[in-house]
């Protein structure tokens, strides 16, 4: 089952969207920065309107947080449709948000799954290998299968 | 950034192009992007052994 999730705003491999919830409007944004040739880091956080820098660490409390991780995994799953070679890298800046993206993966179900290839670091691991989602990752890198 | 009727008005192209400009030099989270680079090989050779 999807989550909600936000819709977005993309130019280039840049995805914004606006997190509406208790504590009012922030802008949020999604980079995929190149590393290699087809391999992209995924770079969220909270957009400051004045300078343009980027914070992963925020916290806004604005009740939305799975929705906003939503937002973020639909993002991907653009950015790979747009990309079908492309290889993505992505964690979030703290456990808790980690352990949400790998929910969010879950509740789309096994015909969703089979359309990726996804890799991860198992907690207390420093090796990736194939994602068993029984077990909790630190990060991910996901493609198309 | 435009204001009407005193409200904030926010232009998400506007933004991007705020982003872009901001970092188009350097990495947005340069310590995670170097974490990314040193696990780069690995997860190359998983891709290598699964597309066999």
């Amino acid at each position: 089952m999807k989550a909600e999730s936000y819709d977005l705003t993309s130019e280039d491999n840049f995805y914004l969207f606006f997190s509406i919830g208790t504590k009012g409007v922030f802008p949020k944004i999604i980079v995929f920065e190149t590393i290699t040739e087809n391999v992209y880091n995924l770079a969220f956080g909270d957009l400051n309107i004045i300078n343009g820098e980027i914070s992963d660490l925020s916290t806004s409390n604005n009740g939305d947080m799975t929705k906003i991780m939503a937002t973020v995994i639909k993002s991907i799953i653009i950015f790979l449709e747009k990309n079908p070679s492309a290889i993505v890298n992505f964690k979030g800046s703290t456990t808790t948000r980690t352990k949400l993206y790998q929910r969010i993966i879950v509740n789309y179900g096994s015909d969703f799954l089979k359309k990726y290839r996804i890799f991860g670091i198992e907690e207390g691991k420093k090796e990736p290998s194939i994602v068993d989602f029984t077990k909790n990752y630190t990060e991910f890198n996901i493609s198309n299968a | 950034m435009k204001t009407k009727s005193n409200a904030l008005v926010l232009d998400p192209i506007e933004l991007i192009e705020k982003v872009k400009k901001r970092y188009e030099n350097a990495p947005i989270f340069p310590k995670k992007m170097e974490e990314a680079k040193a696990n780069l090989h690995l997860y190359q050779k998983l891709h290598q052994q699964y597309e066999k």
